[in-house]
């Protein structure tokens, strides 16, 4: 059997542990990513849109080569039809290639130091007085044991770091959302640089479908819908193959499509973890539960928390302390950029879980762009001006008076 | 409960909300380990239907 001693072991090769990776390596500290996948980044299960909500694209730092298409902006369509718009005047986001994106973050995190091992499953995690003292791994079937002072679950929606720490045992059900996504040729869209939302309780219950133009005549179409039971009563793949056939607008677009790939994904849209840190133990991205609650997009708050978990993981192991207390400066930096935001976002997401397909109409007709951007991430700005607006109207006040005074 | 292996698209979503964690996965499969109790959450979020719970 392989021992192995590093400084810090980074469970997953997503964009959260490359970023961590980064950020540490480029500290000095002895840095190593256990990647189960011998080709990381493949298969895709994304929709492959960066920015707009969340981080701002400046500060990720997107490789150039992974870009596809810029966008400025989105629109909104409600169930019956009517658009709501956003767009600014200079791009706003991209429609990247993931599979580029996910290697080009890699390649640079073992230019910047760190070492990598593909093909590397972690299975478990042994404690020693308390404290997490190695990971069990199986690397092409041999076993290996890595001592690490600090161990980075980056390992992605079924964390097995959040398990065997016990800072997320499993996921509620009614938390996840599940996805079918298509690269589709031939598609035809409103505006290349527009991304397109649909909504509605009979097209995708309490999630939605995305049209993302990647060039002419190619984009990816996926959806994300709830629970079958709970809120939705077919898979994700019904509704997304319905949406393609028989949605006024979607069918029109899709006539000609010809699906170029699938991709099956899950989507944790409950929240962070109350608790991302332990002693010698950093939870970060979908393993963190970093993922906006409405938008379901996590890769630009994957990255961000990622760099601030590789500082401050490096700062701790050279400063001889990697105990819960001094691991907390992670948690406390990157609540205070998301926190608030993530929150909002949730109690929204939980409000706007019971609207009907009229309700989601008439909002459409009140809401803008900007208003609908500003509501979704809490600004105080907008929830005010929304607030005037509908408390003339007895039920979206039912709905979402709470959320707007909160 | 059976995983249909030929629809499976690997998202990891059941085995993340299995209560009992019941489900080992690897970058390949997805294995029904012997504690699973049918309970039939996982079944809910499969994208692709291809979760079928046994028949009692
Ligand atoms: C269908 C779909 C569409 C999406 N669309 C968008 C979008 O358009 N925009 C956006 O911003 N976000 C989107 N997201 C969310 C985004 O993909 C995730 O938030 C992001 O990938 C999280 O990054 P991560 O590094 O935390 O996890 P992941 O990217 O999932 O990476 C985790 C890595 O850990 C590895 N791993 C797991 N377990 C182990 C183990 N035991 N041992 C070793 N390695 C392990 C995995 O193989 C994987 O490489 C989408 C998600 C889905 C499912
Ligand atoms: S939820 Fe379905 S598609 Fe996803 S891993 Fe489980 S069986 Fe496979
Ligand atoms: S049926 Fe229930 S116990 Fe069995 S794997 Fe699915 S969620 Fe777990």
């Amino acid at each position: 059997m392989t021992k192995l001693s590093v400084d810090i072991a980074i469970v997953g090769a997503g964009p959260a542990g490359t970023s961590t990776a980064i950020a540490a390596a480029k500290k000095g500290v002895n840095t190593l990513i256990l990647e189960r996948k011998t080709n990381p980044g493949i298969p895709v299960q994304c929709g492959e849109a960066i920015g707009k909500t969340g981080p701002g694209i400046a500060e990720i730092g997107i490789p150039e080569n992974c870009i596809i298409n810029p966008i400025r902006g989105f629109r909104v369509y409600s169930p019956s039809g009517i658009a709501v718009d956003f767009a600014k005047d200079e791009i706003d986001g991209y429609i990247i290639d993931r599979r580029v994106f996910d290697k080009e973050l890699l390649v640079e995190a073992v230019e910047a130091g760190s070492e990598v091992l593909v093909g590397t499953n972690v299975v478990d995690l042994k404690y020693k007085e308390g404290t997490v003292s190695h990971l069990i791994a199986k690397k092409m079937g041999e076993k290996i044991e890595i001592n690490a002072k600090v161990v980075v679950g980056a390992d992605g929606v079924n964390s097995i770091v959040a398990k065997k720490t016990g800072l997320r045992k499993n996921i509620k059900a009614i938390d996840l959302d599940t996805s079918v996504g298509y690269e589709m040729i031939n598609v035809e869209v409103d505006d290349l640089e527009l991304m397109e939302f649909y909504t509605g309780q009979n097209i995708a219950p309490r999630g939605y479908v995305w049209i993302f133009p990647k060039g002419e005549n190619r984009a990816n179409v996926g959806i994300g819908v709830g629970m079958q039971d709970k809120f939705a009563s077919k898979t994700a793949y019904e509704y997304l193959n319905d949406f393609i056939k028989n949605h006024p607008i979607g069918s029109k677009k899709c006539a000609k499509g010809k699906i170029i790939e699938i991709r099956i994904g899950a989507i944790p849209l409950g929240g962070p973890n109350k608790k991302n840190i332990a002693d010698g133990v950093i939870l970060v991205g979908d393993a963190a539960g970093q993922v906006h609650p409405i938008t379901g997009g996590g890769m630009g708050y994957s990255i961000v928390c990622g760099s601030i978990a590789g500082n401050v993981a490096a700062d701790c192991i050279n400063e001889g302390d990697v105990s819960e207390k001094k691991i907390a400066a992670y948690e406390e930096q990157w609540r205070e950029r998301y926190g608030y935001e993530f929150r909002q976002a949730l109690k929204l997401r939980k409000a706007l879980e019971k609207a009907s397909d009229k309700q989601l109409d008439e909002l459409a007709k009140i809401l803008t762009g900007e208003l609908l951007v500003g509501i979704s991430s809490g600004e105080k700005i907008s929830k005010k001006k929304i607030a005037k607006i509908i408390i003339k109207r007895p039920g979206l006040w039912k709905l979402l008076g709470d959320y707007l005074l909160a | 409960m059976k995983i249909n292996k030929a629809l499976c698209g690997l998202c990891f979503g059941c085995a993340s909300v299995c209560p009992i964690d019941a489900l080992v996965a690897d970058d390949k499969e997805i294995i029904v380990t012997a504690i699973c109790n049918n309970c039939g959450v996982c079944a809910k979020i499969c994208p692709i239907g291809a979760i079928k719970i046994d028949e009692t």
